[in-house]
């Protein structure tokens, strides 16, 4: 069942929605820096971040740019007892399963331009399939005339959501507790509350 | 914890909203998110430059259609469209899928699991390796591959693998990390090398390599350098049976059994089936030999291995007394008159009355007493041996060969085949003067050879380690630079692990903390371990199924091959081979080290396997050829009697003969001789035969000048001991002897000796983060023999504390070895305690107590370690459990040890063992410096 | 030269004669047939017991002289059909034999037997298990509902139950690989060369020729043979007969008890309690 037919999905919110996949896919694929802090920090994005629950880094110093990038070393590249974002990772214990494969169909089947994934980035990455979806809700935030195929794209939606943003529940409750800045603890927090009510359209 | 109320969904949306309005595109989507380095220079030969462009417009719908049509349940996730199951624990459809091996590629590699190399084929489906099998081009390993080659799946795709370059924070060996690009860090290891280079001492620059198989790719780098401190581990594997073989042969450090055309095959403590250099090659050729061609194998070996428990024989000597049985042997052909006297008189350089001589006191029973081997045993298989000369064999390997008396271990069982003429022999003991691949293929030009000296890599103690090749004293580094005897600027592990590898585990943690002795340290490894932990930059390594190499074994067909290692996939993550990150290296550091990195890894390749000839059927030639075939064999004669082929005219042109010797020289240098008036290769020695009385070693060992042997050897490679090493003299007895170690001699009622072996699944440091293989053996509790532990009153399955004792034999001839930092007042020396459990078995000597090596890792991955939960030793316990991480290994693994070390509540067969490297003390053989892993002095007490 | 000239051989072989293979330590309850009254009715079940009629009949041929215990076969089956840590469809079962210093160590790598009168087919009741070409016994996953009925009648402990999909799992001669003109995972990677499959109807099949040669000096045996589903898979030397006691019976799969170096040393024991969880 289509979620338009369901009646669950305003129109209007599909080009939120894709901002947002698309942000929170950028943040997710490479660690922050200090750029990236200044710029999330701006007026009015940082009074958004604050009322969606993220807890900004309070500076770009050099100090808490350290901070969080031990953070991020520790959660999700070790070297040891950390939580690898790839989905095979979390569903069959390896690097690189079908789930791989599943991806790139979907990437080619959406036309979604695969030069943007930084090298060494594999297809199963939390933050590809983020940024995946976004590129689908684009689709339809471009064509919203085209009522079948609109149908047909958010059947394309759906199944990429249940195959590809289903997985992490227990990567994001292994990394809340895991973490040790305020801030990746709340980002996670805030993708998990995000992709969760994403499930219930 | 979050205690803030979850953000409702309109916050989000509004979020999406800012987003999108306040135009900062760059922080959206993967678009805007290249390299962190603006000025990056590094980018890896893959992929597309991240240029955002106009995003390309539609949906392939028909697509869309077409594969939905075949949707696979993946358990509760939902469905992925045209892709086959998932692995592992999901609802099974449609299993074995029928699919499976369609539209695969079949991409040809080399394992390197273990030190065998054996020829691989990758299947590889979407990108992905679906399985590994043998490649049965190889004429080596015919297409088998052992328990280890199959798990390189784990290696490759282990959740846990090193995949970016990370920066130490905080100290040295606290275990925090972040991650650097590989342009930051090329950069500062080039600024730290540079210095060394600038500093005038380029040898400061040490390299330490575990198992490598690009010696081509680490010379060049290193010779570029200018330092020729290449340090290995070659004295912890295999450094007397090489220097046995070089004093027999000189062209040869390894002999080649001809075990598969034997009748007789007589193993003095090896395990080729379970972890021979040659494992798979070498036990499918005993077994062949055995079952069709009906070889008898008889094994002498303190333990009970899957190769002597396999054997026709086994017989369990004390200890390190193999040579004494060998030459016991020996004795017994000479005075039954057995042997082949033929051989003796044309072929080595004594007399049938000296051999007779020489042997004369080391009768069997003189053994009988020694060895605790009946002297009619000893006679029973000396005489078969002989019967079945010329095709009998003797095998030998670590089992004699890691002893304080192991060089004279080994060169008294390679005696017993020049006695019997099995020599060369179809059938016997055989070598070949080429190392693997070197015949058939030239490396592209590579610069001159460094000229530096350091005593990390030439000690003056050992006068065989580095005479014929450079072997070196591995063992010796870390105390070395405890002594101050050398120093370091810059250190670069590959593929090391050496606090769980090396003897004395806790000196090589101290050493490798210190950041005084190691300055700046550097490790190359596709996974975190013990060594890593002690780094200050840590590159993620490409798996060698990654990466390109050509490769090849000591051939048992006795003729040349060549197989090719290439990529099945690219490299995951940002790991990298050093043939692909060493040029960037070279070039940063600069001062004509570029100069040696003007061709593409691609042209490398190509011009390297240039040699392999034009394949008729194919029309395809070198690297084309490799490619689709993977190994390439020389079509040349098996290397049989090479002594006997004769000289051609040309070989002769401007040659003379040395009448007394015979010996045939041209323009100064030894190629042949004359026998029976032919001239004839015969071997490659200074007597140009097999030389049982070597002048050689033991003017080496004075330190005297052997220039004028060298040259009639013909191997000029071989070198007089440099000054360096004046003053360094060891009496090294130039015809096969034996000696028993005084602390082996004297052993007291109490004590025991410890021994070392591998298992079937494991190499020494670098299996056991592969789940499929820990599964089968994980832990290693210490055996012993029934009768003995019935005088402890010991139970299977009870505990011990074992403590291990410095070799007193050393103590009085290598002083050098000695610490000030340890306590020597009168007491007994003691390297370390443990408590391990035991398992009792018949299969073990009862003066022995026997650990494997290969467990016990503290920082290798969580799998390596049995643990399902951060370690008792992380800040992070009790912080959270690592659920699903990997669902199998979560949800199945069963040999996780949760009895916090008390024996009471320990299960056997669970846990991840024990470092038997806390209680080895660093102990090298005096003539070639090979770590004695085998001889160790323990006391045990039961703990209770 | 002539092994049984050899006295450690000969020792051996006084050892293997006081455990026929045939007859096995038999106990009251392992004499008997398999359960009969777990089996379904014929009328269930024999179009399954039939193979696919195309001439083919697919046999195992394991030498256990030239094992020696690499477990290479285990591991390639484990990578080739993602088997969960904890279960097996094959594994290598070690024993050793003697008493210091005569000793010596058994090797027997063990798997399905596909019998002919498979009792795992007339004994399952969702009609999952059936014959695939050559009488490869084989699961369809369609069917399969985890009654783990099949394990109940297995004499030889060769099935077991997937922990997450709850269905049966067993050796099915890789007929994904066969039909690709591969052979099993297990059997070219064997270093040792002790395994051999192949079509006993096809008389230049490797596994042919093998057994010919090895007839000529010795006779080769088969496990548990008083079950009388006969057994498709032949042994040569005396590890079956050593190391029959410790094969999983009716009800039991293979157990990780096997890898533990305290239990090589095992006296024969017929309650099998521990070697199941």
């Amino acid at each position: 069942m289509g979620y338009i037919e369901a009646g669950l999905v305003s129109e209007e919110s599909v080009a939120e929605r894709k901002h947002i996949y698309r942000l929170l896919a950028r943040i997710w694929i490479r660690e922050v820096d200090r750029n990236l802090i200044l710029e999330l920090s701006q007026t009015p994005l940082k009074e958004s971040f604050v009322a969606a629950g993220v807890m900004l880094p309070v500076d770009a110093g050099k100090a808490t740019i350290e901070q969080l990038a031990i953070d991020y070393c520790q959660l999700f590249l070790g070297p040891k007892d950390h939580f690898p974002p790839c989905q095979s990772v979390w569903q069959t214990g390896q690097f690189q399963s079908e789930v791989v494969t599943s991806v790139r169909n979907f990437i080619e089947i959406s036309n979604y331009p695969e030069q943007h994934i930084p090298d060494g980035v594999m297809l199963d990455h939390l933050g590809v399939q983020l940024d995946v979806m976004g590129h689908l809700l684009d689709h339809i935030d471009m064509s919203p005339d085209d009522t079948d195929g609109a149908s047909q794209i958010w059947e394309l939606i759906h199944s990429f959501y249940a195959a590809h943003l289903m997985w992490p529940s227990d990567l994001f409750d292994a990394v809340i507790k895991r973490a040790e800045t305020d801030f990746y603890r709340s980002f996670v927090v805030m993708t998990q509350t995000f992709l969760n009510s994403e499930q219930r359209l | 914890m979050n205690d803030k109320k979850p953000a409702s969904r309109r916050s989000f949306l509004n979020l999406g909203l800012t987003a999108g309005s306040v135009g900062c595109m760059t922080a959206l989507g993967l678009a805007g998110c290249g390299p962190t380095d603006e000025n990056s220079e590094v980018t890896k030969n893959k992929g597309s430059s991240p240029q955002a462009g106009p995003l390309p417009r539609g949906v392939d719908l028909e697509k869309w259609n077409r594969m939905k049509g075949k949707p696979y349940e993946i358990g509760a996730f939902g469905r992925m469209p045209g892709v086959c199951q998932l692995p592992g624990p999901q609802v099974k459809r449609n299993w074995p899928d029928r699919n499976k091996y369609k539209n695969v590629k079949k991409v040809p590699g080399v394992c390197q699991l273990c030190s065998t190399v054996c020829g691989t084929i990758g299947y590889v489906k979407d990108d992905r390796v679906i399985k590994i099998e043998g490649n049965p081009n190889d004429p080596n390993s015919r297409g088998h591959l052992c328990a280890r080659g199959h798990a390189g799946l784990n290696h490759l795709y282990h959740p846990e693998r090193l995949l970016y370059p990370l920066r130490r924070v905080g100290a040295r060996g606290q275990g925090k990390w972040k991650r650097i690009s590989w342009d930051e860090a090329v950069t500062e290891i080039a600024d730290r090398l540079k210095a060394v280079r600038d500093s005038g001492k380029p040898e400061e620059f040490a390299f330490h390599q575990g198992r490598q198989r690009s010696k081509d790719a680490i010379k060049r780098f290193l010779d570029a350098f200018g330092t020729k401190t290449q340090l290995s581990h070659r004295a912890l594997c295999s450094g007397n049976r090489r220097a046995a073989n070089l004093t027999y042969l000189w062209e040869s450090d390894w002999d080649l059994n001809d075990v598969e055309h034997s009748k007789y095959i007589l193993n003095f403590g090896s395990n080729a089936f379970e972890a021979h250099q040659g494992h798979v090659p070498f036990a499918t050729r005993i077994q062949s030999g055995r079952f069709n061609n009906g070889a008898k194998l008889v094994t002498f070996d303190v333990r009970l291995s899957n190769t002597a428990g396999g054997s026709d024989e086994w017989f369990a000597p004390f200890p390190g007394t193999d040579g004494a049985i060998a030459l016991a042997m020996c004795h017994a052909i000479m005075k039954e008159n057995r042997f082949d006297e033929d051989f003796i008189r044309r072929w080595t350089n004594v007399s049938v009355d000296e051999l007779k001589d020489h042997l004369s006191e080391y009768t069997p029973q003189w053994a009988e007493k020694i060895s605790g081997i009946s002297a009619n045993d000893i006679h029973r298989i000396a005489m078969e041996f002989s019967s079945a000369a010329p095709a009998c064999t003797t095998m030998c390997n670590r089992g004699s060969s890691a002893h304080l008396n192991g060089f004279y271990n080994d060169r008294a069982i390679q005696l017993l085949n020049a006695l019997v003429g099995s020599v060369g022999r179809k059938g016997g003991w055989c070598w070949t003067p080429w190392g693997g691949l070197d015949p058939i293929v030239k490396t592209p030009p590579m610069p001159p050879g460094a000229k530096t000296w350091s005593v990390l890599e030439d000690p003056p103690e050992y006068p065989l380690a580095n005479v014929w090749r450079r072997m070196r004293v591995g063992e010796l580094v870390y105390l070395y630079l405890l002594q101050d005897r050398a120093r370091l600027q810059a250190y670069m592990t590959y593929n090391l692990d050496s606090p769980l590898t090396w003897p004395e585990e806790s000196l090589t943690q101290q050493v490798l903390t210190d950041e005084a002795l190691i300055p700046f340290h550097v490790s190359i490894n596709c996974y975190y371990n013990e060594t890593a932990h002690y780094a200050d930059i840590v590159l993620p390594w490409a798996t060698y199924m990654e990466r390109w190499d050509l490769d090849a074994r000591a051939a048992y067909n006795l003729r040349p091959y060549v197989a090719l290692r290439t990529p099945m996939i690219e490299p995951l993550g940002e790991s990298r081979d050093i043939r692909d990150f060493f040029p960037e290296l070279a070039k940063k550091i600069g001062g004509g080290m570029e100069q040696w990195y003007k061709e593409s890894l691609q042209e490398y390749m190509q011009q390297w396997a240039s040699g392999v000839p034009e394949n008729p059927e194919t029309g395809k030639q070198g690297l084309q050829r490799l490619l689709e075939e993977g190994v390439w064999e020389g079509d040349r004669e098996p290397f049989y009697e090479p002594y006997n082929q004769p000289l051609s005219e040309s070989d002769l042109e401007r040659s003379t003969v040395d009448e007394p010797t015979g010996v045939i020289i041209k323009d100064g240098i030894g190629i042949g001789i004359m026998r029976d008036g032919k001239p004839v290769r015969g071997f490659a020695t200074p007597s140009r035969k097999f030389e049982v009385r070597s002048l050689f070693i033991q003017k080496i060992g004075n330190n005297e000048d052997c220039s004028d042997l060298i040259a009639r050897s013909g191997i000029t490679r071989t070198k007089s001991r440099p000054v360096t090493h004046q003053g360094c003299n060891v009496e090294i007895d130039p015809m096969p002897s034996w000696f028993q170690p005084r602390e082996h001699a004297a052993l007291a009622d109490d004590e025991l000796i410890m021994t070392s072996f591998k298992w079937n699944v494991h190499n020494h440091g670098r299996t056991m983060h592969l789940k499929w293989l820990a599964e089968i053996v994980h832990t290693n509790p210490a055996w012993l023999n029934p009768k003995t532990a019935e005088k402890y009153e010991l139970e299977d399955g009870d505990w011990i504390e074992l403590k291990s004792y410095y070799s007193t034999e050393l103590e009085a001839q290598s002083p050098h070895l000695n610490r000030e930092d340890l306590d020597t007042a009168g007491e007994r020396r003691v390297v370390g305690t443990m408590r391990v459990p035991i398992v009792t078995t018949e299969g073990i000597h009862p003066r022995v107590i026997a650990m494997s090596n290969s467990c016990g890792h503290w920082e290798y991955t969580s799998v390596a370690q049995a643990r399902k939960q951060p370690s008792k030793a992380s800040h992070l316990v009790g912080s959270d459990v690592m659920k699903y991480r990997d669902a199998d290994w979560e949800r199945n693994m069963w040999w996780e040890d949760t009895s916090d070390g008390d024996p009471s509540r320990w299960k056997p067969n669970t846990g991840n063992g024990w470092n038997q490297n806390k209680l080895i003390p660093i102990a090298p053989d005096p003539v070639s410096g090979q770590q004695a892993f085998h001889d160790t002095v323990v006391t045990i007490s039961k703990v209770s | 030269m002539d092994n049984e000239s050899i006295p450690r051989r000969g020792f051996l072989k006084d050892t293997a004669s006081l455990l026929p293979v045939t007859t096995a330590t038999a106990t009251q309850s392992d004499t008997q047939l398999p359960s009969e009254d777990r089996f379904q009715p014929e009328s269930f079940w024999q179009d399954r017991m039939q193979s696919p009629d195309d001439g083919k009949n697919y046999g195992w041929f394991i030498d256990t002289r030239r094992c020696f215990g690499c477990h290479a076969c285990e591991v390639s089956c484990k990578a080739e059909n993602d088997v969960p840590l904890g279960h097996f469809i094959r594994q290598t079962f070690y024993k050793d034999v003697g008493q210091y210093p005569q000793v010596a160590r058994m090797f027997l790598p063990m798997a399905c037997q596909h019998c002919e009168d498979a009792p795992c087919i007339k004994a399952c009741p969702c009609g999952a298990l059936h014959k695939e070409s050559g009488g490869t016994v084989a699961i369809d996953y369609n069917l399969c509902c985890g009654h783990a009925t099949c394990v109940d009648v297995c004499p030889y402990g060769a099935i077991y139950i997937d922990p997450v999909a709850k269905q049966a799992v067993k050796c099915h001669n890789c007929y994904h690989r066969t039909e690709e003109g591969m052979e099993p995972a297990c059997v070219p990677t064997c270093p040792s060369e002790a395994l051999y499959f192949g079509d006993l109807n096809d008389p230049n099949a490797r596994i042919n020729k093998a057994m010919e040669q090895v007839q000529e000096t010795i006779e080769l045996s088969q496990l548990r043979t008083e079950k009388e589903t006969k057994p498709k898979m032949w042994f040569a030397g005396s590890a079956a007969a050593e190391v029959e006691s410790d094969i999983p019976r009716e009800g039991h799969s293979y157990s990780t008890e096997v890898y533990s170096v305290h239990n090589w040393k095992k006296q024969s024991s017929s309650n099998h309690s521990e070697m199941s969880d």
